[in-house]
């Protein structure tokens, strides 16, 4: 079931495209703001209010890489591996976070905190490495940096 | 050396306000144009400025705007699609413009959206940015407040919805017509072209797509004339290029080139010095326009039909390879164009004259 609030959100969503599967990305990142990802059961009732089958949306939710159909932890982190960041020392970074968190890439650590994935590009080349986690982008990584934006996360 | 694009962002991160851009000359385009020229007269002038799209294609922008249909029987409502998804990897020169300026976006928005008589546009945001995000949601509000934007904009009689949409992360999705599939909330895949977006577009109706960049070139044309864009180059074609350079190089960040410019004749400026290859071999031909580089001149003249003809879905189309030289004088008609398809479009690189036997030097054929 998803909760007063998504619907609303949802709902305000819809004037915005002449047709309402026009909000389903919107619709999609809502319920996963709410819920860190979209299961079976938000993406059926996400469908109902689109007026589209289960089937389509599923179809929809599954092309675009940061809607995520499997459960995630309360942090995802998603490191740039395309080609500024890899040049600038995408490899090491990656090695830094694998050992810190103990996991490997698209794993999520035992008590649920981070999910660790690579991204292509986010736009910050001139000051690669770079990743981002949830909403905020970090720049220039260094080991010592990563350790200090991952203990700023709760 | 002119940066008409950026020169007046701010080196704080923030963005300029409505009132700090007006005061750079921002939106004097607006007052001048809306309600008092003709949308006709708008993309003449665009079209003499021999702007081309920034996205890739290079496709003369005005032209592509006389594609909509108009009139009363026209289809409504007819779409601006604003392409900043900007995924190519090594590519973040429009972040700087939706970061920096967002009214200089909004103002060519609004002029372009005017010139074609388009009622909505949507802003296609790559997913990552945010700030970008946030900073054209507040300056839509501004512009609203202000009335440049929504109903009856400056008593002209025309009105005009703008929202930002955030992509949900896909490469396909910066290709025009798979754009307009994620705005129709599916997935991203190209459609087959004919009919081509300007005539049958999002949800059917006739739609735009521009580039970032292009758009924003278009107030400082229509602000400051064809003869000013035009000499900002050496190219027929007009204007200035933002490029972007990252890597192992000293100062990495984005420049403002005229559009004749190669990266060898800035290598040594800025600071961009390789301490190893800089810049990856560009691995696709589009990306020359993105990040010149040693062999790529900026867009020239003479965009023709590819003589053996490819469809873009990659089939070989038999009656369509006629070469269409769009810099002829008469210039094929827009129904012509779109009759046959334009199916490639190819910007002739410059030849190197040959060695010549006698002195072994090359000459310049008059
Ligand atoms: C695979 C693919 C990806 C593309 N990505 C972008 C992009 O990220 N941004 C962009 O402006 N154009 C992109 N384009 C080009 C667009 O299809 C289109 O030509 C352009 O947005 C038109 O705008 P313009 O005429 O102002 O350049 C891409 C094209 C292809 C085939
Ligand atoms: S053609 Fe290949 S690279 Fe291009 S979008 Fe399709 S799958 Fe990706
Ligand atoms: S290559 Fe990593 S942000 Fe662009």
């Amino acid at each position: 079931m998803l909760s007063a609030e998504e619907k609303h959100q949802i709902q305000e969503e819809l004037p915005h495209s002449a047709f309402k599967r026009g909000a389903s990305i919107e619709a999609l990142k809502i319920v996963q703001k709410h819920r860190g990802w979209v299961s079976d059961e938000a993406l059926k009732d996400v469908a109902e209010i689109l007026d589209m089958s289960p089937a389509e949306l599923e179809n929809v939710a599954s092309f675009y890489t940061l809607i995520f159909r499997r459960e995630v932890g309360k942090h995802v982190i998603l490191l740039c591996d395309s080609i500024s960041c890899w040049i600038m020392g995408y490899e090491s970074i990656l090695d830094h976070l694998k050992k810190k968190l103990g996991i490997g890439l698209g794993q999520t650590t035992p008590d649920k905190r981070f999910t660790l994935l690579t991204i292509p590009c986010l736009g910050a080349c001139d000051h690669a490495p770079a990743m981002m986690i949830d909403e905020t982008l970090h720049r220039d990584l260094t080991p010592e940096k990563i350790d200090r934006i991952l203990e700023a996360c709760e | 050396m002119q940066r008409p694009l950026t020169g007046h962002i701010r080196s704080d991160a923030h963005p300029l306000s409505l009132a700090e851009y007006e005061k750079t000359g921002g939106y004097d385009a607006l007052r001048k144009v809306v309600g008092k020229i003709t949308p006709k007269d708008v993309i003449q002038e665009v079209q003499n400025s021999g702007l081309r799209g920034r996205g890739g294609a290079g496709f003369p922008t005005g032209l592509k705007w006389t594609f909509v249909p108009q009139g009363e029987n026209a289809p409504r409502p007819k779409y601006l699609a604003i392409n900043g998804d900007e995924m190519e990897p090594g590519t973040f020169k429009d972040r700087l413009l939706l970061e920096g300026n967002p009214h200089l976006l909004l103002e060519g928005i609004i002029l372009a959206s005017y010139a074609a008589q388009l009622d909505v546009a949507y802003i296609f945001l790559r997913w990552a940015y945010k700030v970008a995000f946030q900073n054209l949601e507040q300056a839509i509000a501004e512009a609203e407040a202000k009335g440049y934007i929504g109903e009856n904009i400056l008593g002209s009689g025309f009105s005009l919805e703008v929202g930002v949409h955030s992509s949900a992360g896909r490469y396909m999705c910066g290709e025009e017509t798979g754009l307009l599939n994620s705005l129709e909330g599916r997935r991203a895949n190209p459609r087959a072209k004919p009919p081509f977006p300007p005539v049958v577009g999002l949800w059917g109706k006739p739609t735009i797509v521009n580039n970032v960049e292009t758009l924003c070139c278009v107030p400082g044309i229509l602000s400051n004339g064809v003869a000013w864009f035009k000499e900002l180059s050496k190219t027929t074609t007009g204007g200035t290029k933002i490029f972007g350079v990252s890597g192992k190089v000293k100062k990495p960040g984005l420049g403002t080139a005229p559009r004749h410019n190669r990266a060898r004749d800035h290598r040594g400026t800025r600071g961009w010095h390789a301490r190893r290859p800089a810049t990856p071999r560009l691995p696709a031909r589009r990306r020359l326009d993105r990040l010149p580089h040693g062999r790529a001149p900026g867009h020239r003249d003479g965009l023709r039909h590819r003589p053996e003809g490819w469809q873009p879905n990659g089939n070989r189309h038999d009656d369509s390879p006629r070469r269409q030289d769009l810099s002829r004088r008469d210039g094929p008609q827009p129904d012509e164009i779109l009759r046959t398809g334009i199916l490639w479009l190819v910007h002739p690189l410059p030849r190197r004259p040959p060695l010549d036997p006698q002195d072994g030097q090359r000459h310049r054929r008059r």
